[in-house]
């Protein structure tokens, strides 16, 4: 046991000493930005949001806190006791504790980062490249009579989109090549069957799928060989790969991706059996009410020539015809009885003309008219009558015959 | 009718559903005499009927690459 010296040393207060330690922690840059691995233990989730846990090793342990802000970005992570990760943040200190700790901004399970490394490097190649730009985007069709899958015969994958497209569009065909989606061989069985759909079918829209997994189970949809070939399909492709959460390199270079197998089954199908049935009774009843249509335009025609035909029909015709007839006959009768009046008028006048002139009326004044009584002729010199010629003298009332004595 | 077309139950859900689209659309055009418009309506009225029958049977065909039908569904 040491004496205590005279010149005593430092003395720190607990506050002074944690903040010490604070700062000379949080200015070394290299603790500032820390990739930590190690085991989850005690994990906590208090309902604060904030996430606790303590990562160890064989050798040590390590207090972890994620703010609630970054607990809820890193949530599609299954953090839990015993999972194994890589950890990203800060370290601090907690002074009232006395306890440093790494504030976690990022995680994921270990032993991805060299896969996540890769995955990184080899997108940033091919998006450079252009393969992932949007103008190499094709149009998905609405209504594929053929679509070709590309997945495991035998997965959950394949059932869901089967069942989605049964439901959806069966009057679709499907063409399945089928390839292992997992493993050393899946990359070149993916390539190959995407080829020989493209070269065998034609199908109109390819769905490239696969259930859900580790990264490690989807790498195979990673691998550059894939990807280019995804890319670079005759027909437009729409991948559904893993879950929602999860991006891999060929859902960057499909034309349109999917966030699961069943989803790019129903993008595949964007006009379904019941738009059809749909198309199909509308053009039904436009067929009937445009046939109506047709029947009410022709009958109002038919109306309006039948009024026409009537204004212009025989019937009519004679009935203008009798009307004209019987207006005539009107007029002629009326005509005729004017006329006849005339005449009757005339025939008096006449008579009354005729009677002034009736050598009878002569006669009565004392005229008479002597005639040869042989002949009859009217005698107007003496030659007609010498003596002894016998006449007929006519006066006003009877007839004398007498014998010429003298003559000359 | 117009000579080139088929025999109706040749015809894929599309080609039917086209003509049934085209005939709907030439019956709405107005001024069509009444014979052709009856005529159009006959054969709208099969080809709907058909449309819809296409439909209601249809079932969906999965093959293998080599045309085998695909049978291990699940």
């Amino acid at each position: 046991m040491s004496q205590p010296s005279l010149f005593q040393t430092r003395r720190w207060t607990v506050t002074e000493l944690t903040r010490h330690l604070r700062r000379l922690l949080e200015g070394d840059l290299t603790l500032q930005d820390a990739w930590v691995q190690g085991e989850i233990s005690n994990f906590s989730r208090p309902s604060s949001g904030h996430v606790y846990f303590t990562l160890k090793d064989s050798g040590a342990a390590l207090k972890c806190v994620i703010w609630k802000s970054d607990a809820l970005r890193l949530r599609g992570l299954p953090l839990q006791d015993g999972l194994s990760i890589e950890a990203h943040g800060k370290i601090g200190v907690y002074e009232p504790g006395g306890q440093y700790q790494l504030y976690v901004d990022l995680a994921r399970p270990a032993g991805e980062g060299a896969l996540y490394a890769e995955y990184l490097r080899l997108k940033s190649l091919l998006e450079a490249e252009g393969l992932f730009a949007s103008e190499r985007k094709r149009e998905i069709p609405q209504f594929p009579r053929k679509i070709g899958i590309l997945t495991s015969p035998t997965g959950a994958a394949l059932r869901d989109m089967l069942n989605t497209l049964r439901r959806r569009m069966p009057l679709a065909e499907v063409f399945l090549a089928s390839a292992a989606v997992q493993g050393e061989a899946a990359p070149n069985e993916l390539v190959a069957g995407l080829q020989k759909l493209n070269e065998l079918i034609k199908p109109d829209v390819i769905l490239v799928a696969r259930g859900g997994g580790s990264i490690e189970d989807l790498w195979a949809f990673n691998d550059e060989r894939v990807v280019r070939a995804v890319a670079n399909s005759a027909a437009p492709v729409i991948s559904g790969v893993g879950h929602e959460t999860d991006f891999t390199l060929t859902d960057f270079a499909a034309d349109l991706r999917a966030p699961t197998p069943t989803a790019a089954a129903e993008l595949a199908t964007g006009i379904s059996l019941n738009d059809l049935n749909g198309f199909v009774r509308n053009a039904f009843s436009r067929l009937g009410s445009a046939i109506l249509t047709v029947l009410d335009e022709k009958e109002r025609g038919l109306i309006e020539s039948n009024g026409r035909l009537k204004y212009v029909s025989p019937t009519r015709r004679l009935v203008s015809a009798r009307q004209r007839v019987d207006e005539a006959e009107r007029r002629l009768a009326r005509g005729l009885n004017q006329h006849l009046r005339l005449e009757q008028a005339q025939v008096k006048h006449l008579a009354q003309r005729l009677e002034s002139l009736n050598p009878l009326g002569i006669l009565r004044r004392g005229y008479a008219v002597v005639t040869v009584a042989e002949t009859g002729k009217v005698v107007l010199t003496a030659e007609q009558a010498p003596v002894g010629a016998e006449l007929c003298v006519k006066i006003a009332a009877g007839l004398l015959n007498v014998r010429v004595t003298e003559s000359g | 009718m117009s000579k080139s077309q088929k025999k109706m139950d040749e015809m894929s859900f599309e080609e039917a559903f086209t003509e049934l689209e085209t005939l709907v659309q030439a019956l709405e055009d107005e001024g069509r005499a009444l014979e052709d418009a009856i005529g159009l309506y006959e054969r709208g009225q099969l080809l709907a009927r058909y449309c819809a029958a296409m439909l209601e049977k249809a079932e969906l065909k999965v093959r293998m690459l080599n045309g085998e039908i695909f049978e291990n569904e699940g």
